[in-house]
């Protein structure tokens, strides 16, 4: 019952700091008793009932999540803004039965409370279901139970034991993305004052943000953490207040290391790493900015946190420290199962020596220190004219070149050479693709090299922030955009 | 310059800076056009800045919702 005290004890018992997206605090003891309705009604609902939540990311989503968590009732995280048919898709694959919109927040708010009525729950009950995009662009449904996530909180409030109530937090992160509960972890757990970001894609707004509200706690994609140390942005801004910066969704770049080297080697800077199925990172790195930070140019994503497990195994067997293959997950916080796909849930875990663990599809290493490093995705390995690539390796040999801010390689398949290399670059100076390939010449094999490069100034992204591959091929294959 | 002629500039700069050709009036936003994103937008307002000789402090750059927007900033610190 360990998210249920920690809910009670900061919307009852103690004091809860929230501001509204205008930055103005919401009285506690209107939070408290918008809580108590919410709360009341999702808890008269059905037993097996689920909150589809589709409001504005702000206190109303927040205290609708909690809302659920206390009663027993499973929510599904959604944007207000999602089209209908996408709606109705997650609503096939999750089974939720009741819609909190505006509409019907302000209809309970303004309704008779109802008697509180607690749900039977248990470690195994159903927290959430969060739908992932899927490989065929159909959601799929991530089941996750409540001991996955009271492990995560735990592990979340005695790692940041530097943050105290006095701490101002930015929820960047949309509810929709799970790394958004490490905000929720920390407002329960250390009182923070919680402030709701604005940003939707210019960063100058971020960086505003975190200087306007003295933030001093930053949980956010690395993406973002990229464009907030451009030079740019970073050259106007004021981040003399942040103390702890947690990254994470996407690689760790060495560009962006070098960076937050550069700027932040004074504060607590995390790199963290996860699937949505091991809810919510399973491995953290707290940076040293020193050599056992780096293999090579890999930045390590550290050790399993909290009840996490994991190795890194081939052909069922788990490998000795040095040795590659894939990261594997563990312990007490994996995900309960993919709803409505029995089939594909037994295809991504696995069991060796009577443990269960999670197939990540990463491929990595545990040094002799146990750092774990990510040094590519098992789909991203391929032949080219008889050779084995790693392109996120590739990737990471060309990111420490000094004119590079961004580089992302893709293969498309060719008949001659089975693979062509291309490499998407985002450059600090102008030079030439020729220019290029005979520098990277100096860190990679000929056959390493990619076969064309492109100068670029930006990526497709999907909504996490990540550049989205998928698209990048196909608008590449259909001669879109991206070429200068 | 006037509102007029800072627009038919910034219209170029957009152009340029996103290798397209839009027709971009004051009430576009990075929302019309695909290739104006998070990364990009940084790189559109240093081509603003070195064209107009002029330097945007972070708060004046925080709520800029529209070309209008853009267009009315470079007027005032143009002054």
């Amino acid at each position: 019952m360990y998210i249920n005290s920690l809910i009670q004890n900061r919307l009852f018992e103690s004091s809860a700091k929230i501001f509204d997206p205008k930055g103005t605090i919401i009285k506690h003891d209107v939070l408290a008793s918008d809580y108590k309705k919410i709360r009341n009604y999702i808890s008269s609902l059905p037993d097996n009932a689920g909150v589809g939540v589709m409001l504005p990311k702000d206190h109303r989503y927040l205290l609708t999540m909690l809302a659920c968590m206390e009663a027993g009732v499973f929510y599904v995280p959604m944007r207000d803004s999602y089209p209908q048919n996408r709606i109705d898709q997650i609503k096939e694959e999750s089974d939720f039965t009741f819609s909190m919109t505006e509409d019907s927040y302000k209809e309970i708010l303004t309704s008779n409370e109802v008697e509180f009525t607690q749900k039977n729950i248990n470690q195994d009950s159903v927290l959430y279901k969060i739908c992932t995009s899927g490989s065929t662009g159909r959601p799929k449904a991530v089941v996750v139970q409540r001991l996955a996530i009271e492990n995560f909180w735990k592990w979340v409030n005695t790692k940041f034991d530097n943050c105290t109530h006095e701490d101002h937090l930015l929820q960047v992160t949309e509810f929709t993305f799970d790394i958004s509960l490490i905000d929720v972890a920390l407002f329960l757990g250390k009182g923070m004052n919680l402030y709701f970001s604005e940003f939707k894609g210019n960063i100058f707004s971020l960086a505003y943000e975190i200087e306007k509200y003295e933030i001093s706690t930053l949980n956010t994609v690395v993406n973002n953490m990229n464009m907030l140390l451009d030079d740019k942005v970073v050259s106007r801004a004021n981040y003399s207040t942040l103390h702890t910066v947690m990254m994470g969704g996407a690689r760790f770049s060495y560009g962006l290391y070098k960076k937050c080297k550069e700027h932040f080697s004074n504060i607590g800077v995390h790199n963290l790493y996860g699937v949505t199925e091991v809810p919510v990172y399973s491995h953290c790195k707290t940076m040293n900015f020193d050599q056992t930070d780096l293999h090579e140019f890999t930045v390590s994503v550290g050790s399993p946190l909290g009840a996490c497990t994991s190795v890194i195994a081939k052909d069922g067997k788990i490998l000795d420290q040095g040795e590659k293959g894939e990261v594997l997950m563990g312990g007490g916080s994996l995900m309960k199962e993919y709803a409505k796909n029995p089939e594909k849930t037994k295809d991504v875990f696995t069991s060796i020596n009577d443990e269960r663990f999670y197939r990540s599809g990463d491929i990595g290493f545990q040094n002799s220190n146990g750092d774990f490093f990510v040094t590519g995705r098992m789909d991203d390995t391929i032949k080219y004219r008889g050779y084995r690539i790693d392109l996120l390796d590739v990737d990471s040999y060309i990111l420490s070149r000094n004119y590079i801010q961004d580089a992302v390689t893709i293969a498309i398949e060719d008949e001659e050479t089975q693979n062509k290399t291309i490499c998407f670059a985002i450059t600090k100076k102008e030079l030439t693709e020729k220019e290029m390939k005979k520098d990277l010449s100096e860190v990679l094999l000929e056959y390493q090299i990619p076969e064309r490069i492109h100068f670029v100034s930006s990526y497709p992204t999907n909504n996490s922030g990540k550049v989205c591959k998928k698209t990048l091929k196909k608008d590449y294959i259909e001669g879109k955009r991206f070429y200068k | 310059m006037n509102k007029d002629e800072v627009l038919v500039t910034l219209k170029n700069i957009i152009n340029t800076t996103f290798d397209i050709n839009y027709d971009v009036v004051e009430s576009t936003s990075a929302e019309d056009i695909d290739e104006w994103d998070s990364i990009s937008h940084i790189e559109l307002i240093t081509k603003m800045e070195e064209h107009f000789g002029v330097r945007f402090a972070l708060g004046e750059l925080q709520d800029l919702q529209n070309v209008g927007d853009m267009a009315t900033l470079v007027i005032e610190k143009a002054a």
